[in-house]
């Protein structure tokens, strides 16, 4: 518990990676956005057994993550996160026809999507994010849970923070102990709740009635190097998910 | 002019704790006013309610004549403009500069309307080099100041300010109490300090128990019989 304290730069790194110059960056958020999508629509038509396809797609995220400077870390802290419930999804199909193959390939694919989407919250601010959800005329209903975890997952983690280093401080150091957990937990709750009150209040105040709809920076329409990208990046994963390009680099090297 | 007519403020289901009980008082726009009372007295309460972020139990408040009704109290900026004593509270955008910009966006000023006045209010409160830090690494004086900022650059009618010094060291402390007294405008200081009330305000008003204990000039908190009564 005491440990809590590292998860707060955790939760902001992907906030603090975005406010990078380079040229990912650079891109109007749409672009990324778009770019990402269809990034994710590619390889989830993957059939289950296909491995050899998917290996390609790994390119993006590997080239862009290295233009836009993304540390290795950062996605591999994510995947850890994600790990878990891919890895039991993948299990539960092992000992079905072709299982071994689409073992592999969910784990690929649980690789890939979440490399992209870190990618996507490393180069560009959440905010960013949420007015071009908002330009693609996706409802405030879905947006609305995106935004608010991403607000209020930093107060609760600062509330857990404080109280489990007041409570570590007062017993030698120790993890808290499962008769104390329940009113932690309940504690948590409420300074929580209180918290994200006055947060909401803030906003309020400030003239954000609903204490959702967020403001963005990128008012302006995507440029024409934005529209050049999205075609490129696209145009680029639709040819990586019809031809399977390990294979026909494979076939150059060997002989029928 | 704040009025306050008969303003009672009850928390609770049923209204078990009463904060504020018929207070009654009438502020004019250039007034600076100190509100000090003990902890519990209901100044961070009574700001609220001139913001109309919580509701009267009983009792109105107007500001220049505009009470505010339900509709209004869901869109009381323009008029008053509070900050909060907590400044991690009141930062909640990534960056300062987003922060500071959050209300003027929020209410759909002009992109070249709010880069004008994000351009005054960074050099006026001398943090343009911070504008582009992160809130959360921000120490606690330029929480303080960006915090301002943020109300400051929407430019309300009324300012209130909920313990503005606290969290702070004397350097940043001297700093942020001369910044205050060099603004034109008036406000409403909720504050635990003497010194500070003395030096900024020309009017004390005391609260004790959710009640106007006493109301007047500086010279009430030189009377230590008076504030010892007051609780403090």
């Amino acid at each position: 518990m005491p440990n809590l304290y590292k998860a707060i730069p955790f939760i902001n790194e992907a906030e603090l990676l975005a406010q990078g110059t380079s040229f990912v960056h650079k891109l109007h958020p749409l672009a990324k956005l778009t770019g990402t999508l269809a990034y994710i629509a590619c390889v989830i038509s993957f059939p289950r057994t296909n491995t050899t396809g998917l290996s390609a797609f790994l390119l993006y995220p590997v080239i862009t993550a290295a233009v836009a400077n993304i540390p290795l870390r950062f996605f591999v802290a994510r995947l850890l996160i994600a790990a878990p419930l891919s890895l039991a999804a993948a299990l539960a199909g092992l000992f079905a026809p072709m299982g071994a193959q689409a073992f592999i390939s969910v784990l690929i694919k649980t690789v890939l999507t979440v490399s992209a989407v870190s990618l996507l919250t490393a180069t560009t601010k959440m905010t960013d994010v949420d007015a071009q959800l908002a330009r693609l005329y996706v409802p405030a209903v879905f947006r609305a849970p995106f935004m608010m975890i991403g607000r209020y997952l930093s107060a609760l983690t600062e509330e857990a923070a404080a109280m489990s280093r007041a409570y570590s401080m007062r017993s030698r150091g120790g993890k808290v102990a499962m008769r104390n957990m329940g009113s932690f937990l309940g504690q948590l709750i409420l300074r929580s709740f209180d918290r994200a009150g006055r947060v909401s209040l803030a906003m309020k105040l400030r003239g954000n009635g609903n204490a959702i709809a967020i403001t963005s920076t990128a008012h302006n329409a995507p440029r024409a190097r934005d529209l050049v990208y999205i075609a490129a990046l696209c145009a680029a994963f639709v040819l990586l998910r019809i031809f399977d390009i390990s294979i026909i680099i494979g076939s150059l090297f060997i002989n029928p | 002019m704040i009025e306050i007519v008969n303003l009672s403020v009850e928390y609770g289901v049923s209204g078990q704790r009463s904060a504020l009980s018929e207070v009654n008082l009438a502020i004019a726009a250039a007034e600076r006013v100190a509100l000090i009372g003990a902890n519990g007295a209901g100044k961070s309460t009574l700001l609220l309610a001139i913001c109309g972020a919580i509701p009267a139990s009983s009792g109105s408040v107007s500001i220049d004549g505009l009470p505010w009704t339900k509709r209004e109290k869901d869109n009381p900026h323009g008029k008053a403009g509070l900050v909060f004593q907590n400044p991690d509270d009141q930062l909640f955008m990534p960056t300062v500069y987003e922060d500071i910009a959050f209300g003027l966006r929020s209410n759909n000023v002009s992109v070249v309307e709010t880069d004008k006045r994000m351009e005054e209010m960074l050099t006026r409160l001398e943090i343009a080099h911070l504008k582009d830090r992160m809130c959360h690494t921000l120490s606690g004086g330029e929480k303080r100041l960006a915090a301002l900022a943020g109300v400051l650059v929407m430019r309300p009618d009324y300012l209130l300010l909920d313990e503005p010094a606290s969290f702070l060291d004397p350097r940043a402390k001297r700093r942020f109490v001369a910044l205050l007294d060099s603004l034109a405008q008036g406000f409403i200081l909720a504050t635990h300090d003497m010194d500070i009330a003395a030096r900024l305000c020309s009017r004390v008003i005391i609260l004790k128990e959710g009640k106007v204990f006493a109301d007047g000039g500086t010279g009430l908190l030189d009377n230590e019989a008076l504030m010892d009564q007051a609780g403090l």
